[in-house]
Parts: structure tokens; sequence; C-alpha cells
């Protein structure tokens, strides 16, 4: 596969500008996309501040059905966010030259989604204004937060996944900065110049980084994890019907690579179709991810079985109840929905014509992320409006203004994506030069073999 | 304790109120204003506890008020009083609303506007001298004034010149058929007085006592009985409060009753043959009238089993003394009388009068003119001037049609009213009263007992005394002749000692009359007229229900916002209907049926439910008013036509229908052996947890519960609760931090109702508190779940975890205006907007029971402290104390057989117990 | 903090004789305005009376709970009724406007109108006789009375405070004991 890359691929300076022409001035599509995305916020914006300044109320949140629109977007970004670190870092240890082209936008999506998913809580709260009082911080009041609760867990998961993302991102982009810090004209120049440190890319510093680079690949694997086990905590450690399963964490894992890898597909698809990367990004990267695709896919159909399965193998008749209504109470068409999303519509993966048409993946590539969307809702309400009282079940409807900040949530996402591809160099030029330099070698190792 | 005092309080509190209002409305007050004169028994912060009465029903029961800085923020049963013995139905709970009413009249009105007192007065007086001029009659027409208050109506009208007797008296909800039935059948008038306690068996004939009448006395003595080992059998359409309370619940088609009724005297008569406590004469002659009455032929007319009939003769027979009471207003149809003259016969040759049926010797109340009287005098331009005392005759429709009709032609109507009613806005000059909170009068709440009614603050609003308006009005016409020169308020005063101040009533006993029962009786008993309206109609059946005591919707928000006990519906009137009617009227639960009666038309929200008899349409009196056409009583009689209108409600707790899901939470036992199978503590992984000085801890006895809703009333006065209106309580957002749950399961034997008050858990090992990021909610060392407002951050994971939904969050802020909020509790903090609240344990009943008894230097007794829910509830089925305690009630009932707690399995450890309804027949 | 809770009752809260109001930095024990006219050396302004404590309590030596009498029986410490002012006022001064004002103020049965200085939120009870029977001096939390003329909040009423002196102390600590 090597061979096919290198081969095809442009040659030095050419790189160069193919990458920097990411950086060009913004077609008027961009502007458009832009300008969306930033409507999107300022909607969002006004749905939240009515929400602040009437009451919670605003939303469809009742009896029995206390979390709702908000936590199932807060878990879908979550979840989203995961694919982009990993995804980037298993490649950078797997080698992949599919990692120069997808890796930076990869690990930017993550960064951006995990901000979108951080919002949520806080504007899910009753009073959002005081949201610091999970964070530990010395008081005269004397008062931390309570360690046992799974939210405070999630607030270091998330803060430090925040934290070592965005540095595995700076890293990676080091000496892109440097390299491209003394082409660029312009506000990037200066920018460049501060942001690259002084990396002036002699083997002393070459040497440093790719013992310190490996570094944060591989606590970015384990963390990622880890934030979506804890994420998912938030349910399994309730005792809710349908919630308290040890099935939660690898369930969240699988589901959080699956929608990521879906997000992926369309980043990429548009980044190639936006700066005319068909060279760098190729139809077998995208036949790639499709096949990771369809194995999550294949993973996440097992979960739903094997839920249903320990529901009434365990022979709660509250468990039971709360999947009864799921497949045949009122968020019955969105479960089946989720299943035709998630389940059914990835296997068209299983023939190689779906998996090279970029549109059929495109497709695909919605439908799971709409289907994921859907999933957290259902699992979320369908417990919630059935649980062990008979006398306090209900039936949740999201309100416009709730859908609104939901909203606002993807434009937040798109936004900053938009403005990261314009400032920062979207696609790695060292590795992509590497990657290109160091293909003869490959494919001498290749004959000696 | 006297009036003085507390004026100067309230003047004091009244003062600062205006001060405050002027002021920021989520900041304190700025300045402190102490009073000019402080009085010398009141304590700023101190609560101080009056004796008065309540009136917000006719039953009236002696109230504690309580007090703080001359504002009464709580009413609580009095011990001292017969009647309610130290309990309060939800009513009573919430008449303390209607005196800071925000509706509430505040000034008098002539013609529609609002005046100062002198125009006001002026404008009674021209009034009145024209009427006098005219030589037309003054008449009064009063809600029932037993006391010094309708004597001095007599002596007002007596001074005008006019006959004493014409002081109407206006008692839509009253139940003549008793009174009819017990004249035909023992030739009295004496007052009857019900021994529940003491009877065997009680056969309740469609009387739903636990509700109408007296309900907390009843309720009461009912629980006692059926504690005692004593059943209750009930017999009418409809599985009301009181049929669930009951053993067992018989129904039959309705207008049938009485030949039921019959039927049992007839086999009753067999059975105990010489026995019968009548005279053979007597008894010879019944079994005569009575042999038409065989059980074969009853049960085919009442479309019951004859063996059902045949049983409950039997054991009606075995039972001594038993009691037989109603008919009541479900059963209660243009015959009614006969019936109520048949439950006598039953009680007669049951011998259970004089035993658990005494009559008591009546105050001999003037043979005033009558509302038909009034009617056709009105109508015949007699009258010339109608004063109006609480009565609202207009408010009925059709009922009242006529009267209404006939008060169009008095030229002058004055209306001493607290509410801009239908009569006081039709009325020329209305005159703001007191609150009974605010004023004296006594009430005469049954043979020998006095309750007296005291102030217990000064007014809030610019209201006056209606007997000072009167007889000042008199004054201003010339005519003061044997018109007390005092106020009212002394007058009454005066007529008692300290001692019946401070007991709030007055004692004098009184001794029964014997009654015998008369050669005629049922003499007349013929065949029941057949309900009135279509053929193709369904009998209707009136539900009682606590917000249509006096037969109309309330005025009160908090009742209205209380969901009924037993369909669960708040803020709106439903019509009960069987599943098979249903099918029939392909209606499904909350959709909308229009009812039709020639009398008129109306739209209610339909809850499907077994608990009422094929056929038969359940509705609640106030909703129900408007089907009815004047002729026969308010009861039974009606039949009207059903209709789905296609429009539909949305409500929670239609959701999962009544039953229980096959979940065992409100459990029973049988009877015969009253206890719950044992049960392994369940093993835990969380360290054993200490309560080194108390557990605070509540158990709740199913079998005692008759789900009346007076715990979840008082909870919403005690601690602040905010009503949230009928959109947003239809949302599920209600705020109620206990609710009763019921529950109606098929059994073998037909429905089976149980109630379940559900409040916080106070559990152990809690959900809520493991998941609560910020220690907003914790387990304090003293048992109780604690919630910290100003920590909370609103999550809302704690109400996710909490398996028993008891969890409630503030959507909104929910403003208290104006004096709405001189009602609050100071206590306890108004929780802000985005916080999530809950059960307490009233918490601040405990700290300040526990402050008390620290000052005193002695540790606390048991029964100190106690929650407002287990203080109000008629029954005692609440009992709030600490399990530290061994001898504490609590403790010996947590050790019942039939302890038990709310699920669990989850193994949360709960600080609240049930005790399991006991029934009859296999669990 | 957010601005607290609401206020339960006003009746109640405007009784409360309590002193205190921890957000408020200068105040004094006459209308707001006053403040500065006594700061300017003026006794008050004309229609208040204006009280000195450093008068009472310093040099007349009058014990705090002579005039809030109800320091060590109720959770509300009190403020004198305008007639008690008088139990003294009848002799002590009459020569000065002040109590002159004060005489004609209770004849004619007007409240005095006192500036709150200090409180606790509404969401915290607050009770003073535990405290004096606890023997907590009343300056630890009010100041020295005995020369403050113009009284002001010079110490915070924070949680922490309180929480210190309950630790010092080995008073009790649980949460709800003063969250209400």
């Amino acid at each position: 596969m090597n061979d096919t890359n290198a081969s095809s691929a442009p040659r030095g300076s050419a790189i160069e500008r193919d990458t920097l022409a990411t950086l060009s001035r913004p077609s008027r599509t961009y502007w458009i996309l832009l300008g969306i995305s930033v409507a999107l916020v300022a909607i969002g914006g006004v749905a939240w501040t009515l929400a602040l300044r009437r009451g919670l109320g605003v939303l469809g949140l009742d009896e029995p059905v206390m979390w709702g629109a908000l936590i199932t977007t807060f878990v879908f970004f979550i979840g989203v966010s995961h694919s982009g670190t990993l995804v980037s870092a298993i490649l950078y240890f797997t080698r992949s030259p599919l990692r120069s082209a997808i890796g930076r936008s990869a690990e930017a999506m993550t960064v951006i989604t995990i901000l979108t998913a951080g919002l949520y809580p806080i504007i899910h709260i009753g009073r959002s204004w005081l949201f610091f009082f999970v964070l530990p911080y010395p008081s005269d009041r004397q008062l931390w937060p309570n360690f046992r609760s799974p939210l405070t867990w999630d607030v270091f998961a998330i803060s430090s996944y925040v934290l070592v993302s965005g540095l595995f991102l700076y890293m990676g982009m080091l000496p892109d900065l440097a390299l491209l810090g003394r082409q660029v004209r312009g506000w990037r120049r200066p920018l460049y110049r501060f942001l690259s440190l002084g990396f002036a890319g002699t083997d002393g510093e070459w040497r440093l980084f790719e013992t310190a680079y490996p570094i944060f690949a591989a606590i970015v694997i384990p963390l990622a994890v880890s934030v979506h086990s804890v994420v998912s905590w938030d349910f399994a450690m309730t005792l809710m019907p349908g919630w308290h399963s040890a099935i939660f964490a690898p369930y969240f894992v699988a589901g959080a690579i699956f929608s990521g890898i879906a997000m992926a597909i369309l980043l990429l698809s548009a980044l190639r179709r936006g700066y005319r990367l068909h060279s760098y990004i190729k139809a077998e990267h995208f036949e790639l991810l499709s096949k990771l695709l369809l194995a999550m896919s294949l993973v996440m159909t097992f979960v739903y079985a094997t839920e249903f399965f320990m529901a009434f193998f365990r022979g709660s008749e509250a468990e039971m109840e709360v999947f009864r209504s799921r497949a045949a109470g009122p968020y019955a068409p969105m479960f089946w929905l989720v299943v035709a999303c998630n389940s059914v519509a990835p296997l068209a993966c299983f023939w190689s014509r779906v998996r090279r048409s970029l549109p059929a993946l495109i497709a695909i590539a919605v439908l799971v992320t709409v289907g994921m969307w859907f999933e957290r809702f259902v699992f979320i309400v369908t417990t919630l409006a059935r649980n062990f009282d008979p006398q306090n079940w209900g039936t949740y409807r999201p309100t416009v203004p709730e859908l609104l900040i939901c909203l606002g949530g993807f434009g937040w996402f798109a936004m900053l994506f938009l403005i990261f591809v314009k400032v920062f160099p979207s696609m790695s030029v060292a590795e992509t030069l590497q990657a290109e330099y160091a293909a003869p070698a490959a494919e001498v190792e290749a004959s000696h073999a | 304790m006297t009036l003085s005092r507390r004026s100067f309080l309230g003047t004091a509190a009244a003062a600062l109120g205006g001060g405050v209002l002027a002021s920021c409305k989520a900041k304190l007050p700025r300045y402190l204003v102490p009073q000019v004169v402080a009085p010398d028994d009141a304590v700023p912060g101190i609560a101080r506890r009056y004796r008065t009465v309540c009136r917000a029903c006719p039953a009236a029961c002696g109230v504690t008020a309580t007090v703080r800085e001359g504002r009464a923020i709580k009413l609580e049963g009095s011990p001292d009083d017969p009647v309610g013995q130290g309990a309060l139905c939800p009513r009573g709970q919430a008449a303390i609303e209607a005196l800071y009413s925000e509706t509430r009249l505040g000034k008098p009105r002539v013609g529609g506007r609002e005046v100062p007192w002198d125009q006001a007065e002026a404008a009674l007086v021209v009034g009145l001298k024209t009427a006098l001029d005219r030589g037309q009659r003054v008449v009064v027409l009063t809600r029932p004034e037993r006391g010094r208050l309708g004597a001095l109506f007599g002596e007002w009208l007596a001074a005008l010149g006019q006959p004493a007797t014409q002081v109407v008296t206006f008692a839509p909800m009253d139940r003549p058929w008793l009174r009819e039935g017990q004249q035909r059948a023992f030739g009295s008038a004496a007052t009857p007085v019900l021994d529940l306690a003491a009877a065997k068996l009680v056969l309740s004939v469609g009387d739903d006592f636990v509700e109408e009448g007296s309900p907390v006395e009843h309720a009461r003595a009912l629980a006692d009985q059926r504690a005692a080992g004593g059943r209750l059998v009930y017999v009418g359409p409809r599985l009301s409060l009181t049929a669930a309370a009951a053993d067992q619940w018989i129904s039959v088609e309705p207008g049938t009753e009485t030949a039921f009724v019959l039927g049992l005297a007839h086999r009753v008569l067999e059975l105990l043959g010489p026995a019968a406590a009548v005279p053979a004469s007597v008894a010879e002659a019944l079994r005569s009238r009575l042999a038409a009455y065989d059980p074969a032929t009853v049960a085919a007319r009442t479309r019951t089993s004859g063996v059902a009939l045949s049983d409950l003769a039997g054991a009606l027979a075995r039972a001594r003394p038993s009691l037989c009471v109603g008919p009541g207003r479900a059963v209660a149809g243009a015959d009614a009388a006969t019936l109520a003259e048949a439950v006598c016969v039953l009680n007669a040759i049951l011998g259970n009068v004089g035993r658990t049926l005494r009559f008591l010797p009546d105050a001999p109340s003037p043979a005033g003119m009558d509302l038909a009287e009034l009617a056709r005098r009105a109508a015949a331009g007699e009258v010339g001037a109608l004063v109006v005392h609480h009565a609202d005759p207009l408010g009925y429709g059709a009922v009242y049609g006529e009267l209404a009709r006939a008060l169009q032609r008095v030229p002058f109507v004055a209306a001493f009213a607290n509410e801009l009613d239908a009569t006081a806005s039709a009325a020329h000059v209305v005159l703001a009263d007191h609150h009974f909170l605010e004023s004296w009068s006594d009430v005469p709440s049954r043979p020998g007992v006095v309750a007296v009614q005291q102030p217990v603050m000064s007014p809030v609003l610019d209201t006056r005394a209606a007997a000072d308006e009167l007889v000042a009005a008199a004054q201003a016409l010339g005519k003061t002749a044997g018109l007390p020169a005092d106020p009212f308020a002394d007058v009454v005063r005066h007529a008692y000692g300290e001692k019946d101040l401070e007991r709030g009533n007055r004692i004098s006993g009184a001794t029964p009359v014997p009654v015998e029962l008369a050669s005629t009786a049922l003499a007349t008993a013929g065949e029941p007229p057949a309900l009135r309206g279509p053929e193709a109609g369904f009998p209707l059946v009136l539900a009682p229900s606590f917000r249509h005591l006096d037969g109309l919707p309330t005025r009160s928000a908090l009742l209205q916002e209380l969901p009924d006990p037993l369909s669960g519906f708040a803020w709106t009137g439903w019509v009960e209907v069987h599943p098979a009617t249903a099918a029939g009227l392909h209606v499904k639960p909350g959709d909308v049926v229009a009812l039709e009666s020639p009398a008129g038309r109306v739209e209610l929200p339909a809850h499907v439910t077994t608990a009422i008899r094929a056929g038969a349409l359940g509705v609640p009196v106030g909703d129900a008013m408007a089907l009815l056409d004047g002729s026969g009583p308010i009861g039974l009689g009606m039949r009207v036509i059903a209709r789905r209108t296609g429009a539909h409600v949305h409500r929670p707790t239609l959701e999962a229908g009544r039953t229980q899901h096959g979940r065992e939470l409100a459990r029973s036992v049988s009877r015969s052996s009253p206890r719950l199978p044992e049960r392994a503590p369940l093993p835990s992984m969380y360290p054993p947890v200490e309560h080194p000085d108390h557990r605070w801890a509540m158990a709740i006895d199913l079998d005692r519960c008759t789900g009346c809703g007076a715990c979840t009333a008082a909870c919403y006065v005690e601690n602040n609760l905010p009503v949230v209106g009928a959109i947003e309580s239809q949302r599920g957002r209600s705020m109620s931090w206990l609710r009763v749950q019921a529950f109606v399961d098929e059994r073998a034997d037909g429905p089976a109702a149980s109630f379940l008050p559900l409040g916080c858990q106070h559990c152990t090992s809690a959900p809520c508190e493991s998941v609560c990021p910020t220690f907003a909610t914790y387990h304090t060392k003293e048992g109780l779940n604690a919630q910290v407002y100003a920590r909370c951050i609103g999550t809302r994971y704690c109400e996710n975890n909490c398996p028993y939904g008891v969890r409630r969050f503030n959507f909104f802020d929910w403003p208290r205006t104006g004096t709405a909020r001189l009602g609050l509790n100071p206590d306890v903090t108004v929780r802000e907007r985005g916080v999530t609240e809950k059960c307490t344990l009233c918490v601040q009943r405990i700290r300040t029971a526990k402050e008390e008894a620290k000052c005193d230097g002695r540790a606390l007794r048991d029964g100190e402290v106690v929650s407002a829910c287990a203080a109000t509830c008629p029954t005692r089925a609440i009992v709030f104390g600490d399990l530290k305690d061994p001898a504490s009630e609590v403790s010996r009932l947590a050790a019942d057989g039939r302890a038990y707690k709310l699920l669990e399995e989850l193994n949360t450890d709960p600080g609240v117990f049930y005790l399991a309804r006991r029934r009859e027949g296999h669990a | 903090m957010r601005l607290p809770l609401q206020v339960p009752t006003l009746a109640m809260a405007a009784a409360l004789a309590l002193p205190g109001c921890g957000d408020r930095a200068d105040a004094a024990t006459l209308p707001a305005d006053a403040a500065a006219a006594s700061a300017a050396g003026a006794p008050g302004v004309p229609g208040e009376v204006f009280l000195d404590h450093a008068i009472h309590a310093g040099q007349a030596r009058i014990p705090c709970l002579a005039c809030h009498v109800w320091a060590d029986r109720s959770p509300v410490a009190g403020l004198p009724s305008g007639r008690k002012c008088m139990g003294c006022h009848k002799f002590v001064a009459k020569d000065k406007p002040g109590v002159q004002l004060l005489a004609k103020r209770v004849e004619e049965g007007r409240p005095l109108r006192w500036e709150r200085v200090f409180s606790v939120p509404d969401f915290i009870y607050f009770s003073h006789r535990m405290h004096v029977r606890a023997r907590v001096d009343c300056k630890e939390c009010h100041g020295d009375m005995t020369i403050a003329r113009v009284i002001r909040q010079d110490r915070p009423f924070t949680m922490g405070r309180c929480l210190g002196c309950h630790q010092e102390r080995k008073a009790t600590q649980d949460c709800v004991a003063c969250h209400k």
C-alpha cells in the first residue's frame, strides 16, 4: 500500500504548496459555511439566555425525566471526540501513511468536540452560574466536591482529556509551525513564529521531538478509553433499571469510536473536496475507515442484543419494563431508527463497491451520526420515563429552545473547526514529507522481506 | 391572651409589612421597625399558639393556630376538641390560604366599585331604610350560624321591626333526607351521634363519611374500629375513599339501594326472629311490609348476587353491636328519605339504637323561613332588602335557579363575603368580612359542645366584622332595641371564661334521649321513582371531594393543586368511566367527554377505572352541579348523556394506569395472619452508618390511611411549597414533597384500592447522596437525608437516581406576591429557581424542639417533635419519632410484623417504614 | 455567592431585630442617608431618632441584654420598643432634642425605624439564645459597641467565620444546623 501511496504522491515543494493551500484566502463557500455555523451559535445562545432568565422550565424536562436532549448531546459529542485522537494515535503507532493526511484534522476535531461537549453540563444544570462548585478549590467554607460522584469524575476525566489531546495536537504541529513560519506572510507569520517556540528543526530538536511525541500518543489512547468509561459510569453507577449495568464502559467506548469514525469520514471528505487533497486523502483511506466503521457497527449490534438479553435474563420487572418500552413504548420509533442507522445501514460496507464509493460512505456516516445521537437519547430517556414507581412514569418531549441549544452546539463545533483549518495547517507538512521520503526505504524493506 | 395584646402585635406587624413591601423583593428588608409597645406575651422568633375553630366546613373542628410575628402561618388540630381530636383535613389545612389570598375582598364595594367604609355603610343604611319605609320585608340569608351570631341576626331583625324568623339558612350540602327519614322512623329530630369505633360491623349505605359530614372525626373512628378488628362494608355504586377503606365493597345498580336495604332488613328479621330488638308487634308489621323483599327478588333488582346480601345480613345479625350509616350523597335519590328510614329501621332491629347510635337533644333552632318561602316571597316582591352572609346561592346554577331568579326581584341586596363570589358580584353592596382567624364568634359544633372562634391576629386587610356592621346600621336607623351595645367581639369574649378560651371550646355535655321505632315505620315505603333525564343516559353518581365540600369548585389554589386521592386529577374535574362503559363510548383515559342533562352540559376528561360500577358515571360534586336540575336532593337521580369530544388532556399519572404493575409498593397481608414473610437483611458493601443520638424515622400504617391527602396539604403550608398552577402541574412539575399514591388492583373480590403516602424515604445508604457532586445532599448524624439548597447547583442527578422519585426541581421561581408572602413559614427558606428540594422530615421542627429541650436542660421526649404530616393525619396513620429511643411509638411500629420498607431489594435502608394493609381473604 | 434565596416572610424578616447585613459595608443605627450626616458630625437627620451606642453601652454601661431583651430567650435578639426607651428617658436626658423626638414619636404611636447593619442570609438559621447560652460574647460578632458611635460591620459574616468558631468551640458542624 505504501508504494501506491508513494508513487502517486507529489514531491517536495508541491506538498508544502498543497498544504499551504489550505491556508489560502477563504473561498465564498467557506464564508457561507462559517456564516451558517455562527448563526446557529447565535440562535443557541439566545435559547440558552431564555433558559437562564426564565428558568429551566422552558426545557421539556419534567417529572420524572430530569436528563434529556442536552445530556444526550453532551454524551454524543464526547463520543465523537473519541475517535480523533485515538485514530490519529493508533495510526501513528502503526506508522500508517494515512495519518499524515488525516491525523491533524482528527486531533483538532477531538479537541473541538470536547470543548463543545463540555458546555452542555454547564448549560444543563439549574444554576449554571455556580458550576464551579464541582471544581476542587480551597475556600473558607472548607467544602470540596464529592469524590464519590461520577459527575466529579467527569470533571477530572474531561479536563485532563482536553489538556492532553490539546497538547498532543499542539506538539504535532510544532515542526509545521516552524516550517511554515518561515514561508507564510501576514499575521500568521508572527503567530507561527511565536507558537513554534523557536523550533529550528535541528537534529537534537528532532530527537527530542521523536521521543516526546510518542509519549503523548501513548498517554492519549488509555485516556480516551478512560474518559468514555467514566462518562458511561454517570449512568452505570446509578441503580436505575437499564443503566445499572457492567456493559456500559465498553459499550460507550465502542459507541464513541463508532460515531467518531463516522464523523471523521464526513470531515475528511469535506476537507478533501474543499482543498482538493485527492492526492493525499485517497479512496483507500476511506475504505480503511469504512472497514473500521463496519466492525464497530457489528460491535454495537452485539451490545444492543446483550442489553435486551440481560434485562430479560435477570428477570427484574423494572428492568424488563424499561426494555419493553424501548422496543414498543412511546420511544419505539426512535429505537428502531437507531437500529436501522447503527446496525443495518453500515452492513452495506460488506460490499467493496460501497466501501469505494464516497457518496455512499458519506450517506452511511450521516446515518450513523444521527443514529448515535438518538441512541443516547433513547437509553437516557426510556430508563427515566419507566422508573421503579409506575405512578411516577412520564413521557419527555424536548421543547424548541432545548433543540435550538443542541443545534447551537453543532454550530459551535463547525465554527471552531472552520476557524482552525484556516488559522493552522490542517495537514501535517512535516509528516507528509517524512512519509514521502521514507517511501523508498520502505520499498527496500519490502523487497528484503 | 386578649385581643388588645394581639392587635398590638398585628399593628406592629402590619407596619413592618408596609415598610417592607416597599423595599426590594429579593433582599432582606432594609429597616428594622420595633413595636411602639411590645406585648408582654409575644417574643419575636418564638411561635405563639392560639386556639380557635376551623370554619372551612360545617364540621367545625377545633384548631390551634401557630402565629409568628403577628401572622398566622399554620393551622393544626386542637387535641382538646372532641370533633377533630387534634387532627385536620386538607380543607382545614388550606383554610389559611384564603386569609392571605390575593383575590380576597379587602375593601367594601358599592355597585361593583371599591369604596371607603363610610360610603358602604351609608349605602347599607339607605337600602334598609327604603325597604322599611316601603313596608317590605328585610331577610337575612346566611350560612349555618347556630351560635351567637345567628341569634344576633334574629335580634337585629326584631330591632328593625321584622319577624325574627326571617333568618334563612343556606346549607346546600346539608343532607335533609337523613332528618326526614329519622323523623319517620323514630319520630325524633334529635341529633344522631355515631359511635363507629364501638361497632363490630359498620354498614355504610353509600355514606362517604370519611369525606363528607365530619370527615376527620369519622375517619379516625373508623381506623380505630378496624384496628380493633371491626369490619366496614360499603354499599354503593362507586369505590369512594370510604369504600376503599372498607373491607368489602358491594356495588349495586344505582337507584335500587332502597330495595337492597329493605332486602337486608327482611333477611335480618328472618335471622333474628324473636331476637329482633323491636317490639314483637312492630316486628310483625315490618315483616308484612317487607314481605316482597326476599333475597332472590332483591338480588335480581339490584343486580347483585343474592349470596352477598344473605352473607351481609348474616354478618349483621351476628355482629353485636353493629352500625348502619347513610344514605350518603352517592345513593341519595328522590326516595332518599325512605332509604334513610330503612337504614334507621335496620339499626333499630339490630339493637344499635342507644349503643352505637345515640341521639342527643338539639338546641331548639327557631323554625325560620326556608329557601322555598324566601323564593316565593321574593318573587312576589315582598322582600325589600336581603342581607346575604357567606352564602352563594347564585353559584349553583339550575339547582337554585328558582331562588336566583326570585332574588333578582329584590331591590336591595347586601352581601358579607370574603371572596367576590357569584352572589356577592350580583349584590348592590358588598361588605368585606373578616376571615375566621381574624374575628370572634362561636359555633355549637354538636349538642353539648360549643367551639369558640377567636381571632389569632389582627386583620390583614381593611375588613370589618359583619355583626358590628349590622348593629351600626341599626343604630343609624335609630332602631337599637334589644341589640348589644358592645362590639360583637366583647359579646362573645365575655360569654366565655379564660379556661374556655384556652381550650378553644366549652363542653357542657348532653344526655342522650331515648327513641324507639315508630309502628308506622316503612309504612309508606313504595317503589322508588325512576332516575330523571333521558332513558339512554347513564346514572350520574356524585363523588365527594375536599375541593367541593360546599358543592362548588374551590377558590383555593392549593386545594386545586392537590391531586384527587383516587383519580389523581389536579386543577380539573373528571368523569369516572368503567372500562366496559368506556369501550362502548370509545373513550380512552384522558379523553374529554361531554356530559349532557336537561339541566346543562359539562366537558370533563375521562378517568377510566373499575372504581365505578359499569354503566354509571362518577363526577365530583362541584363539576356535576351544572348537570343537576333543582328537583330532588343534590345526590343521585339524574341520567346524563355522555359523548366523546375528541379533545384529550395529557396527565403523567395516567400513563401507567392505577395498578402496581406487579411491583409490591403498597403491600397487604391477610387479616387472619397479619404478618409479612421474614426477609433476610441484604449484604451491603458500605460500612455501617452510625447514628449516635437520634435516628429520625417515620412509620406509615397503610391500614389506617384513607388517602385523604391532609398530609400533603399540611406539608405545603408548613414548608412553603409553591403552587405551580394548572399547566405546570399537569406537566408533572408539582412541587409536592409528599404525594399520596392510589393503586387500584384487581383482586378476586373486585377492585381494591390502596394508598401509599410517598415522601423522601431518608435512606441510610441513599442513592441520591453518593451521586451529588457538591455534597448538597448528605446523611446527617441524626439519620436525615438533608438538602442544602445553597450548595445545590441543580444537576438533578439525585432526582434521576432516586428510586422513589420524590425529589423535586425548581424549574422556575415561584414568586409569592403581596399578602401571600405574609403566610410563609419563616423557619423554612423559599427555594430559588434551579435547586432541588424534597421532604426534610420537618427539620425546622426538630431544630426548634432540640433548642427548647437544650434551653430547659433536658433530653427530647418522644412525641415532642412531630412532622407536619403526622400532626395533621386524621387517622394517625403517620407516626414520627426516634428509632434510637426503643420506647418510642415509631420503634414499636418498626418492629411490627406488618412493617416493611419500600423497594427493599435495592438495599437503600430507608428511615420510613410502611405497615401493610390488612385485607380479608388471602393477601 | 449570589443573592440570598427569597425572604420567607416580610413580617418575620422585618421584625427580626437581628443586627446584621453582610453586604452593606457602612451603615448606621439611623436612617441610611443619616449615616453620612452623622459622619459630618450632625447627630442624625431631622425627623429620625439618632441612637449612640457609645453613650448607652459605653458611658452608661448598659448591658446589651437590657435593651435587646430577647437575645437569651429567642433566636431573635430584638430591638427595644419605643416605650421601653421611654422607661429611662422619662427621666434621663429629657433636654436632649433626640430624646424629645423619641418622646414625641412614642406619644404619636409611630414606630421608630432603625437601619439594618448586620444580617445573615435568609437561608441561614441563626439563634441568638444558643450563642448567648454558649457564652459567646456579643462583641465577637458585633464588635465593641461601647465605643461605636456609628456602627459599621467591620468583620465578615461568612460561612468560613462561623465554621472557624464552631470548630474552635467544638460546636455542631452539621450543615442543616444552620442551613434552613
